[in-house]
């Protein structure tokens, strides 16, 4: 117990922000790599939007939640909160109408040909 | 090995390697833009080249040109070469070109004298052109105390170099007009027959009023932070571009009519140059501001917000006057979309 104490003693709320935001950073870092790697490996266009859609409204939010985290509450965390808030509203809003459009050109997705 | 790559000399922070970056990635892009035979391809890159441009321009410490670079560049261009290239098939099939021999006599007559008056300016990377000598270091000491407002890059476009302003708005009028004279015909309606979204149009409501606020934002802003006339103006016309991809264009022509927007970028133009005749009524030179008011700084000031707005009217009306003649349909042609 005495060692578990020494160690709290020693964690301030600066190191565990710190931790927090890199370890969100590492996350949304990871998310894009995954969702590039499917951006090549996928078959499809529309699987292809999918897996960009991933890297778009996922990876990017958190890496940007770990940045104001990291800003603290002042004016750039707040623009950065800012620019989240818009990057969720367009970023389904951009692969949706690419994925509406392609259907309208009737491209027809992989693997349901008649 | 290590210090051929990496000079010891240099300073290492990490603009320098994401200018360096950037610029790699540009010269990797025009070599692929030159070897495409796709005219999309070819449209997509130019935008992903403008787009990396505006982040170079940011990292230089530009950040107007930067704002410039994506709002009309990378936005704006790519919907107008979009729309031109539907217009491109549409004349193959029709085959219908005329050769005249007027106007190409009078185009190689134009194009001759502006190549000539290219040889009259200074070379790039000049160092005794008058940009590098007294003017810059000139308007950087002076902009303080004789313009007052906090952005030099404002009041050097506005107010030192105000004539070449005018020049370029006039410029992007008159080629609104050009446009206007090649593809008006009558009973002319915009003819964008996509699917109505209930997605697209409730998302719509959402983001227009902050594209709206932030171009009004911009506009009168202009002369305490990045940002102008130009910018706001071209903001404001994507925004309804926008709108008349959404909802088919014929919403759009219901609120702004050709001959509405015709109007209004020419009284844009004339707000411009009713300035400049006011302050040569009040006594003083053309575009000098200072006497419109009893301070000095004051008047600039009025000058530069009035002339501002002159321009992001002009602006706006052109975008979206060209937008909507490029998604039209005449009784000419019988356009498919």
């Amino acid at each position: 117990m005495d060692i578990i104490n020494e160690i709290l003693k020693q964690i301030s709320i600066d190191s565990l922000i710190d931790i927090l935001s890199w370890s969100l950073l590492f996350y949304g870092l990871f998310l894009l790599i995954t969702s590039s790697i499917g951006m090549l490996r996928m078959p499809d266009l529309y699987t292809k939007i999918h897996a960009a859609s991933l890297a778009e409204s996922l990876a990017i939010p958190i890496i940007m939640i770990s940045l104001a985290i990291k800003y603290g509450a002042n004016l750039n965390g707040a623009k950065v909160i800012l620019l989240m808030i818009i990057m969720l509203i367009i970023s389904p809003l951009s692969s949706y109408s690419i994925a509406g459009s392609a259907l309208y050109c009737s491209i027809v997705p992989k693997g349901n040909r008649k | 090995m290590i210090d051929i790559i990496f000079p010891k000399n240099l300073n290492y922070n990490i603009e320098n390697f994401l200018e360096s970056f950037f610029l790699i990635l540009l010269l990797f892009i025009s070599i692929i833009f030159t070897f495409t035979k796709d005219l999309i391809h070819a449209i997509f890159l130019l935008v992903f080249f403008s787009f990396i441009l505006s982040i170079l321009y940011l990292l230089m410490n530009s950040p107007d040109v930067s704002m410039t670079e994506s709002a009309v560049n990378a936005c704006i261009t790519s919907v107008f070469s979009l729309s031109s290239l539907v217009i491109i098939d549409k004349a193959k099939k029709i085959n219908s070109t005329k050769f005249s021999k007027m106007a190409f006599f009078l185009i190689t007559i134009l194009a001759s004298i502006f190549i000539y008056s290219t040889a009259f300016m200074p070379l790039y990377g000049d160092f005794s052109a008058p940009v590098h000598n007294h003017i810059s270091a000139y308007y950087l000491a002076n902009s303080g105390y004789e313009i007052g407002i906090p952005s030099t890059i404002a009041s050097i476009l506005a107010s030192y170099r105000g004539f070449d302003t005018l020049g370029e708005t006039s410029v992007i009028v008159i080629a609104g007009l050009c446009i206007f004279m090649l593809l008006y015909e009558e009973n002319i309606l915009p003819n964008l027959n996509l699917t109505k979204d209930i997605y697209l149009i409730s998302m719509a409501k959402i983001i227009i009023p902050i594209i709206a606020i932030y171009a009004f934002y911009i506009q009168i802003h202009g002369e305490i932070s990045p940002g102008g006339g130009f910018q706001a103006g071209s903001i404001l016309a994507s925004l309804f571009i926008f709108y008349g991809i959404i909802t088919s264009g014929n919403h759009l022509e219901k609120y702004f009519s050709f001959n509405w927007l015709k109007n209004t970028s020419i009284i844009g133009l004339l707000i411009y140059i009713g300035t400049g005749i006011a302050s040569l009524y009040l006594g003083g030179e053309f575009l000098d501001y200072s006497l419109l008011s009893e301070l000095d700084q004051e008047g600039e000031k009025l000058g530069i917000f009035v002339i501002e707005t002159g321009v992001g009217i002009s602006v706006f009306a052109v975008i979206t006057f060209i937008f909507l003649l490029f998604a039209s349909e005449g009784e000419k042609y019988d356009r498919e979309f």
